[in-house]
């Protein structure tokens, strides 16, 4: 196997500093031939995410240098007999750092993280030496050696030199290392090879070996040849070789007289490469991807993933990458010979860069014209107004486009409701809440002709508007108040101060905050404004670091020790899921592991929109721990020292509890002196902790660390990196010119833009999904379906509009007159179209026939209350709804039985406040707003799905909360109408219908409030009559009248 | 809001059809069918049954109930179900090449079992000593010693193994079982869960959530004691004829608003619902009356014993619930002081003789007694964890998480029975042979209930969505395991 024509062996050497000199048999070229090149791994190691294996060098070499490990020695517990047996294989994945160290490179494997390694220290570290910062630092496994190999790529005579160095005292100081420095052929991991030493020694921390430097001289190289570089784990007899053995490592290579390749041609060298590997799938009968690899001008113009090469530059070549990382060709097919990887190389390197070639190589899109076609992907059109046969019906534009539609299918609108029904419907609408038995009395005795609009604008004005609505948004955004994955029932953590986006949701409803202005808030606040060096927090600028709530909602569970990069990419994961759904209505999920197999979307868009969130959540570069993820209502650098301080703190109470802990278990303190001393401790402890100085939270998000690369990752997987994108936004919605996140020059400084270039991208008045999506979402809830049935899916796969010319008008409509919700709701409120009755007659029954489900509204139809509405209007109802607004969540009991209910505080009615504001929890909502149907938060919840179970029935008539509350009740009509039967049964229906009762239901209540009483007399006294019994009679009817379906349903 | 639609035969209707789930909106699906375009139900929704149903439905149902007693936490395969003599022989010294490990207190030091093995049954079943009682119904189970999981991580990997995915909100086995089939009694739901009256264990309600399926497919947790079901009996006393007096007049009520309203379904629904919830109350408390079960059976799943009591309890209402009508009931071991009883990362000796005696005689009681009363033919009984242990050490005399191998049982229903399937390697680390993936169980369970895993769909995000998502996991019936 050997192919040199040197043949001396040179004796292994122990000795701190030897040289040796391999004697040579060819001839010396003469001086004065070639160049002198040089190599230096520690200038030329380029750090993650460019890191590649093999690396170029610093002289436009694609493959110089390698990073390996040996394989096949089971026999581990004695040692290593013969690691350098050839049979090498890369070390391949891209690791951007161990666990605790801080240092970047590639490990044989990463979770759980297990040398050998290779890396470089971002920052220096303190082990049994001092590592600086820019070293590169060798770590041999239990299992394996590591091996760094220089594949010279010129031809010369070489000088070596460099060193291992031994550094840490891990394992008890009994780890250490045997390194050598040989010749040999490229890796062969199948038949290996015997290479030949050329120096070696051992090392170990703390004795004179420590440090073993080598330099060889004199070494002939052909292009291809390889030095490797080898250290090794030592066991030292009684124990495993260690996974504890940091090596620092360097090494310069001089060659003089080098003398460069020639550079490869394409027709000679590259096509016969392409030929026999590439063809096959990317030649004349196919061309995966559309990429044609016949031809230089089909390469460089590339298929799907754009341009499969940059001319003059491999490193940021799609198909060099790919090959280089034996991506391709595929996993069943043999990968290239390391010649012919350089042979690529050189010639991509060759290829001049012609202005054309690369200005007409706009990455394609896989895109076919018939899903570009696709309704929600075009710019909603500005239509005209079409005009019904029967104005009369037309109450606003809306009115046209519906009545047009059902005139075409001979049908009409349904009559209008009656004014009770009207200002209910609308009541629950607008505020989630029932109206006032009062104000349904004004309302319906007010004759003025533009009673209807007034009533809809005082509704609008109420501060419950933005809590019934802004609950509408936190499904979207799949709000909740606790953090990770919430644990278990009894034991969570809180999002601390996460409530600040819940009221600041329902604060920038009530201000009708225009729709663009709210997500951009949301997306990107920390980017408009300049809050790190702000000397103050001024109410604005707080409001919009609150607002990036909107990203600090997806569960991240990123926290927990064990936990590396895995769960970091989860929670970008979780974002892109939400993010999506909640404003482009679409599904990208899929495009996470594939191209979406049912919608236009690409892998690359996917990793494209997700890198304008990887700024902020920096998996790569700084990424912060979720507790630690928050502002303040403080000057950052103020929060900073706060926070300093308050880890001071921290650790001096730790002390106290660590000697706590101590005693405790000390067996040799015992009775009241261990109680004694305990209890002083504890009191200690209390009273240092008292120290910290609180501020309050702000979860949020801001720009941490460099921007990383982003990449493609495989499968989803996040340690299997493909190709680089930039941060961009689906080639679907945009054109080449939209599709790039550039920095908007209004970015606050030290901000990256991105997401603010998101925000911008998003709000463009001609954006086909923003605007569509949101309005089709007020749609949704005004009429329980939307135009677009499927809220939070808008794709092909979703289902088409119902009115697509209405979608589109609103969506004009609605951005035209800047984004304005409160104009948007009293033009849908005020229209025929809402007012309708819900009853099917004989005037309507036609549609019936036509449009069962009644897809084209002839009539309204009629909805069973939200969860958290039931719970509201039963409070409502009672007279005992806490009607505050905002603040920290209200908590929960959280008994075994699973039977949840809002903690009572006996000074305060906080547990009677409205149902957004108990504790928002991710699995175990409040029992009773589970039962009718709050969903459980795994990321988002796009549209509720409504049941009507037996477990609802059971929660209505048995459990406590509506029992009492209609005692409440039960109290409140007795007191509004006393003793009086008849007043009582009227007062009973407007509290809880707000409605009197027909004739035929008073006489039938009286009969039974007669009955009821008896019967309770009869159980409690021989007279059969009593107060007490009157009292539960009225107690009973009341609770039947919450029970009642009518209580339940809007019409 | 909820809209409600008149339509005279809708999905909806079928969805509401009962509070309980009891119409199988999947069969549902199947009427749909003829009017359904382009893979979309004629309602054009986002979600719903997909047009295919389980028009696949193979043949005849072997089971038509499960019982899956699920011992969260990791049992340790090595130390019950799959004996490993080079581990003993090689008990101190490093594994050769190393293992993935979850938590960083391992050494990487071979571990042998401290129990010993014997053969069991006729078909000479290998079961430790520590599960003595499992050992004497050896010849009722199918053993399937080469299961894997994608996480070695609890929550992760509990989530992968009831529904799929490793990420939570999909729908596990429980609730798409019950969309298939529904329940076969009216007046109990499909899918019961029987947890530790103490707590939760880990995963806590997202293990039996609905996902996307509508949420009449949730499990529903019934109470051992009081209560079977949350409000299942007034939370004040009130005289017999005050309650029917009230409920004549809700009756009434609603009577008269449904004439007002004709063709609403939903109201119709909750009509029902309300006399549904009384003959609940009757049904649900037959279930928690033990009264009427003999001395025998009592001490059969060890009621009578303070260790075994809380577990049994639950094991034989499970079978009581079957016995009713019920399609899939999961049990729970004890969730207080720990979540996940089978975690024996440290004191592994200790602990798994602790967890043994709770639940090893009442696990075995159930197919013993499914046995004699005959069910066991149309019940399958599934013990199991969502992952295994690994060969090493952890501390001093534990054991770390390993999703690479573990054991579960399988008893019942058309499993084959003392039969023995898979191979793992010599320490009970890796499966070598007959490797058998989460997808493949649920397959072959689907099987047995006599559906097609591939036909059995639900329309959610744009897409037919399955249980075992064959096009990209593989999922195959296992016929290796079937009778």
């Amino acid at each position: 196997m050997l192919q040199y024509s040197f043949l001396l062996r040179v004796p292994n050497c122990l000795l701190l500093f030897f040289v040796t000199t391999a004697s040579l048999t060819g001839s010396v070229s003469a001086e004065g031939i070639g160049e002198t090149l040089s190599w230096n791994l520690r200038e030329e190691f380029r750090v993650y995410p460019e890191l590649t294996n093999p690396m170029p060098d610093a002289h436009g070499f694609g493959t110089v240098w390698h990073f390996l490990c040996t394989t096949g020695h089971e026999d581990s517990s004695g040692g290593r007999l013969w690691p350098r047996d050839g049979r090498y294989v890369a070390l391949r994945e891209r690791q951007s750092q161990r666990f605790f160290h801080p240092r970047v490179g590639w490990i044989a494997r990463s979770y759980p993280p297990r040398p050998p390694a290779v890396g470089r220290n971002r920052e220096a570290e303190k082990k049994g030496l001092e590592i600086a910062a820019g070293d590169i630092v060798i770590e041999p496994g239990p299992e394996a050696a590591v091996i760094i190999g220089w594949r010279s790529p010129v031809s010369g005579v070489a000088e070596i030199q460099g060193s291992f160095e031994h550094v840490d005292s891990g394992c008890d100081g009994r780890g250490q290392i045997r390194w050598y420095v040989e010749r040999g052929p490229a890796p062969a991991p199948e038949r290996g090879f015997r290479s030949l030493t050329l120096a070696s020694g051992s090392g170990r921390y703390g004795t004179t070996t420590q440090r073993g430097a080598f330099r060889v001289l004199e070494q002939q190289v052909q292009p291809g040849d390889f030095v490797y570089f080898i250290a090794d784990a030592v066991a030292d007899g009684t124990d495993l070789p260690h996974d504890c053995d940091l090596t620092r490592f360097d090494v310069t290579i001089t060659v003089t007289e080098a003398r460069r390749p020639p550079l490869p041609g394409f027709e000679s060298d590259v096509l016969p490469i392409l030929a026999k590997n590439c063809h096959n799938c990317h030649g004349t009968d196919t061309q995966n991807a559309d990429l044609d690899l016949r031809s230089e001008e089909t390469i460089v113009q590339g298929g799907q993933h754009g341009p499969a090469v940059l001319p003059g530059h491999p490193d940021r070549s799609v198909l060099v990458d790919r090959i280089l990382g034996d991506e391709m060709p595929p996993a069943n097919h043999a990968p290239l010979s390391l010649s012919e990887k350089e042979t690529l190389w050189q010639w991509v390197r060759g290829l001049s860069r012609s202005p054309q070639s690369v200005t007409t190589t706009v990455p394609q899109n896989h895109i076919s014209g018939v899903e570009h076609e696709h309704w929600a992907f075009q710019t909603p059109r500005k239509l005209s107004v079409p005009t019904p046969r029967d104005g009369q019906q037309v109450r606003t534009a809306i009115d046209a486009f519906l009545l047009a539609r059902l005139e075409a299918e001979d049908l009409s609108f349904s009559s209008d409701v009656d004014r009770t029904s009207l200002i209910r419907r609308a009541s629950f609408d607008l505020l989630g809440l029932p109206p006032r038995p009062e104000d349904v009395a004004a309302f319906v005795g007010d004759e003025s002709p533009d009673a209807h609009e007034r009533l809809i604008d005082r509704l609008l004005s109420s501060p419950h508007y933005g809590e019934r609505w802004g609950r509408h948004w936190l499904d979207v955004v799949g709000y909740v108040d606790t953090a990770g994955d919430e644990g278990s029932l009894d034991f969570f953590l809180i999002n601390e101060g996460i409530w600040r986006f819940r009221d600041y949701v329902v604060r920038s409803l009530n201000q009708n905050k225009p729709f663009d202005v709210f997500i951009t808030e949301q997306l990107a606040g920390d980017e408009i404004v300049d809050w790190k060096s702000a000397k103050m927090i001024s109410p604005e600028i707080f409001d919009r670091l609150v607002a990036t709530g909107y990203l600090r909602t997806v569960e991240d569970g990123s926290d927990g020790i064990q936990f590396g990069l895995a769960e970091r990419y989860k929670v970008l994961y979780r974002l892109m899921d939400m993010v999506s759904k909640s404003l482009l209505g679409l599904t990208f999920e899929c495009a996470r592991c594939h191209d979406h197999k049912y919608e236009p979307i690409s892998q690359r868009d996917y990793y494209r929109l997700m890198a304008c969130f990887e700024t902020a959540y920096n998996a790569q570069n700084g990424w912060i721990r979720a507790p630690k993820r928050v502002l303040s209502d403080l000057p950052f650098a103020e929060q900073q020292a706060l926070d300093q301080f308050n880890e001071g703190v921290e650790t001096a109470a730790q002390v106290l509890r660590d000697e706590r802990t101590r005693i405790n278990q000390d067996a040799a303190i015992q009775g009241e002196k261990k109680k004694s001393l305990i209890d002083d401790l504890t009191v200690k402890i209390e009273s240092i902790e008292a120290k910290k100085k609180l501020y309050n939270k702000v979860q949020a998000v801001w720009d941490v660390g460099p921007p990383p690369v982003s990449r493609i990752l495989r499968g989803g997987q996040w340690n299997d990196p493909g190709i680089r994108v930039d941060p961009g936004f689906p080639a679907v919605l945009s054109s080449a010119t939209t599709s790039r996140a550039l920095r908007p020059d209004d970015t606050v400084v030290g901000s990256s833009g991105r997401r603010l270039s998101l925000a911008r991208w998003l709000t463009r008045a001609e954006h086909p999904l923003t605007a569509r999506v949101i309005v089709n979402r007020v749609w949704h809830h005004h009429f329980g379906r939307g135009i677009v049935a499927t809220p939070g899916n808008f794709g092909r796969s979703g289902s088409p509009p119902s009115h697509p010319e209405l979608l589109d008008w609103l969506a004009r409509d609605f951005v035209e007159n800047g984004w304005n919700f409160k104009r948007l709701h009293r033009l849908i409120m005020t229209s025929t179209a809402y007012r309708q009755s819900s009853r099917v007659s004989i005037q309507n029954s036609q549609g019936q026939q036509i449009d069962a489900e009644n897809k084209l509204l002839w009539r309204r139809d009629m909805r069973r209350l939200e969860s958290e509405s039931v719970r509201d209007s039963v409070l409502v109802t009672s007279g005992r709804l806490d009607r505050r607004l905002g603040g920290a969540p209200i908590p929960l009991t959280a008994p075994a039985s699973g039977l949840s209910t809002v903690k009572v505080d006996s000074t305060r009615s906080s547990h009677l406040r409205r149902s957004l504001y108990l504790l928002a929890r991710r699995n175990y909502p409040l029992s009773f707003l589970e039962t009718f149907d709050a969903p459980i938060i795994a990321v988002n919840c796009t549209r509720r799905e409504p049941t009507a179970t037996v477990l609802q029935s059971l929660t209505f008539l048995n459990s406590s909360f509506v029992l009492d509350e209609a005692r409440y009740l039960a109290g409140r009509v007795f007191r509004r109408s006393g003793g009086v039967a008849s007043r009582q049964v009227r007062w009973a229906y407007l509290l809880t219908l707000s409605r009197p009762p027909a004739p035929e239901e008073a006489e039938k209540c009286l009969l039974f409030l007669a009955d009821q009483t008896r019967i309770y007399g009869e159980s409690e006294s021989p007279s059969g009559e009593s107060r007490e019994g009157t009292l539960r009679a009225l107690g009973d009817l009341c609770h039947m009248l919450l029970c009642s379906n009518e209580f339940l349903y809007v019409e | 809001m909820a809209s409600v639609s008149p339509n005279p035969i809708t999905r909806r209707e079928l969805l509401h059809g009962s509070g309980l789930g009891f119409g199988s909106l999947a069969l549902a699906g199947l009427l749909q069918a003829e009017n359904a375009r382009d893979g979309r139900t004629s309602s054009g929704e986002e979600s719903g049954p997909s047009s295919g149903g389980p028009s696949g439905s193979n043949s005849r149902p072997k089971a038509r109930a499960i019982i899956q007693l699920f011992q969260n936490g990791g049992p340790s395969q090595m130390d019950l179900f799959d004996p490993k003599p080079e581990l003993s022989r090689r008990h101190g010294q490093p594994h050769p090449h190393g293992v993935e490990i979850f938590q960083a207190e391992n050494k990487n030091v071979l571990f042998g079992s401290p129990f010993r093995f014997q053969r069991r049954g006729q078909c000479g079943m290998d079961m430790s000593d520590v599960i003595p009682h499992l050992g004497s119904v050896a010849d009722d189970i199918c053993m399937v010693r080469s299961m894997v999981s994608e996480s070695n991580n609890h929550p992760f990997a509990i989530n992968y193994f009831n529904s799929g995915s490793v990420f939570s909100g999909r729908p596990g086995l429980g609730a798409w079982v019950g969309y298939a089939l529904g329940t076969e009694n009216r007046n109990l739901p499909g899918y019961v869960v029987l947890r530790d009256p103490e707590g939760y264990s880990t995963n806590g309600k997202k293990v039996w959530a609905s996902g996307w399926l509508p949420a009449v497919y949730q499990g529903t947790e019934f109470s051992t004691s009081g209560d079977a079901v949350h409000h299942l009996s007034p939370a004040r006393a009130v005289p017999a004829r005050a309650r029917k007096r009230s409920l004549d007049l809700l009756a009434e009520l609603n009577d008269r608003h449904r004439r007002s309203h004709p063709g609403e379904v939903e109201l119709e629904t909750r009509i029902r619902n309300y006399e549904l919830a009384a003959r609940m109350q009757v049904a649900a408390g037959e279930i928690v009356d033990l009264r009427g079960e003999s001395a025998a059976t009592r001490e059969l799943y060890g009621l009578d014993d303070p260790v075994t009591a809380s577990y049994g309890k639950r094991v034989l209402m499970a079978r009581r619930l079957v016995e009713a009508g019920v399609r899939f009931v999961q049990v729970f071991p004890s969730a207080k002081p720990n979540a996940q009883p089978w975690d024996t990362h440290l004191h592994l000796e200790d602990e798994l003789q602790d967890i043994c005696a709770a639940t090893d005689r009442p696990s075995a009681a159930l197919i013993h007694d499914l046995k004699q009363r005959g069910l066991l033919d149309e019940t399958i009984v599934m013990w199991t964890g969502e992952f295994g242990r690994l060969p090493t050490t952890e501390y001093d005399d534990g054991r770390d998480h390993n999703r690479n191998a573990f054991t579960l049982l399988l008893a019942g229903g058309g499993f084959r029975a003392g039969h023995i399937h898979g191979v793992t390697d010599e320490f009970g680390y890796r499966v070598t042979e007959g490797r058998v993936s989460v997808h493949d169980l649920h397959a072959t369970v689907l099987h047995l209930l006599g559906i097609d895993h591939e036909a059995l769909t639900y329309r959610y995000d744009g897409r037919p969505q399955s249980l075992t998502d064959a096009a990209v996991t593989g999922a195959r019936v296992f016929e290796e395991l079937l009778a």
